[in-house]
């Protein structure tokens, strides 16, 4: 599930604004992380076409900052936070107008949403699962499966530390309520 | 039945279903996300030199030139578009006191063409110069549309299960938005396999195309603007309709003409 940012992702050698070893260095880093990118904007709801193009927003504009020379370590200390958070943040203002997700009649069995429709087993159980949270809660989760630093996720969503653990012990409360009771239901193992 | 309780459930197996879970869906995305799509983009943006293409090593046009192919792109893509025309129609004729069989039936064809559209990625490659990336959006609005029109009709089979209550309530809305989502679909089809059928000469001069299946519907559409000589090999079929419908632009060498037949007694004598 986790894994290392990809080395010299915006931290290598200073090249020269906008050389090719610069764009060369910004390629590897998407190749490398779009499909985590994409993974992190799904697990807050989006289908995989929305977050293919919250990815691909990501993507312009850090190949904008290529361009315009600020993409070093100066610039962007933290890629990975950033690309996230980018990403997400287009997602939200495209969505802006759908509001709050809707758990629906069935509270119970939160289903996954519009575009989920081709998601099978556990992935497709992960963003039920994921929906229980709200969605400030889901952020810090989403951002904690990618093992981004508590400091990193607070300063990308622009609130304290502590709100970070706030949102986290909640979420994780509600997550693990949420199993408890479909383990009851349905007689599955999986209890510590 | 007792409620339960949280601390039944441990950090530790939250964790695992949490892993689990995620890596599946990462999996997901491995198989169906295309990050070339992305690259390709990025090459398109302002402020890119030709030279850097070289640089990073990614030509999103680099297969564009190669007619047999982009002949059988243009096939896929018009193809595509009939595909959903079919189940539009397929949802026009179905109501909402419809039994749960044709639903299920009508869910399973949009959920194949959400499988379907993936196929689509490599006809990207082959739109003209400057209209990737609109070829890339477009494609991407298709899919959006689709995902939509695939949840609507999961909703209508759930809604005509046996233990809904309200299901003469949602039916009709539900089978409104799946004919809207549906039309959407179709209207971003139709604008993907026009950017491939008009924007672009196919010079076949000289190629065995005998084993590409050009299907009656829509043939002119594919063929637009396709140049081909006396040495270019058709199916039989083909080349016969060819013949009636195509104007000689130079000695030896024919370009459809819009996809009307000309007098028979003008027609490439080849």
């Amino acid at each position: 599930m986790r894994r290392p940012v990809p080395a010299g992702a915006g931290r290598g050698r200073e090249p020269e604004a906008g050389t090719a070893a610069t764009r060369q260095e910004f390629l590897d880093f998407l190749d490398a992380e779009y499909a985590y990118v994409v993974r992190f904007v799904m697990r807050t709801g989006a289908s995989l076409a929305d977050a293919e193009d919250a990815a691909q927003h990501m993507a312009v504009q850090g190949w904008r900052k290529v361009l315009r020379g600020q993409w070093n370590r100066e610039a962007l200390p933290r890629p990975s936070a950033w690309a996230r958070r980018v990403a997400l943040n287009h997602h939200r203002a495209e969505h802006r107008d759908q509001g709050a997700i809707s758990i629906g009649p069935d509270a119970d069995r939160p289903a996954p949403g519009p575009g989920h429709a081709e998601l099978t087993g556990q992935a497709r159980d992960l963003v039920a699962l994921l929906r229980v949270l709200d969605p400030e809660c889901r952020m810090v989760i989403a951002f904690d499966l990618d093992d981004i630093p508590s400091a990193d996720i607070a300063r990308e969503l622009g609130i304290t530390q502590q709100q970070v653990r706030d949102r986290r012990a909640k979420a994780r409360r509600l997550l693990k309520a949420r199993l408890a009771s479909v383990t009851d239901r349905e007689g599955r193992p999986g209890r510590g | 039945m007792d409620e339960p309780r949280l601390d039944d459930f441990s950090d530790e197996a939250l964790d695992a279903v949490l892993a689990a879970g995620d890596e599946a869906l990462l999996d997901h995305v491995r198989a169906h996300a295309d990050p070339t799509q992305t690259l390709a983009a990025l090459l398109a943006e302002p402020g890119d030199l030709a030279s850097d293409r070289g640089a990073v090593g990614v030509s999103p046009s680099s297969v564009a030139h190669r007619p047999k192919r982009q002949i059988r792109d243009r096939v896929q893509a018009w193809g595509f578009y009939h595909e959903i025309a079919d189940i539009c129609d397929l949802a026009a004729v179905f109501n909402w006191v419809s039994n749960i069989h044709d639903a299920d039936h009508l869910a399973r064809a949009v959920r194949l063409l959400c499988v379907r559209a993936l196929d689509l990625d490599h006809v990207v490659e082959s739109a003209p110069q400057g209209a990737h990336g609109r070829a890339i959006k477009v494609l991407r609005l298709l899919r959006r549309s689709l995902d939509h029109a695939a949840a609507h009709a999961r909703d209508l089979v759930l809604a005509l299960g046996p233990v809904r209550t309200d299901k003469y309530l949602r039916l009709p809305h539900l089978s409104g938005e799946l004919t809207e989502d549906l039309g959407r679909a179709l209207a971003h089809a139709h604008a993907f396999a026009r950017l491939f059928l008009r924007s672009m000469e196919i010079d076949a001069s000289g190629l065995d195309l005998t084993d590409v299946r050009l299907p009656d519907r829509d043939r002119d559409m594919v063929l637009t603007r396709v140049v081909w000589d006396v040495d270019t090999r058709w199916p039989a079929d083909v080349h016969a309709w060819l013949q009636v419908r195509s104007e000689e632009i130079e000695p030896g060498v024919f370009r459809l003409r819009g996809g009307t037949e000309r007098d028979p007694h003008e027609s490439a004598g080849v």
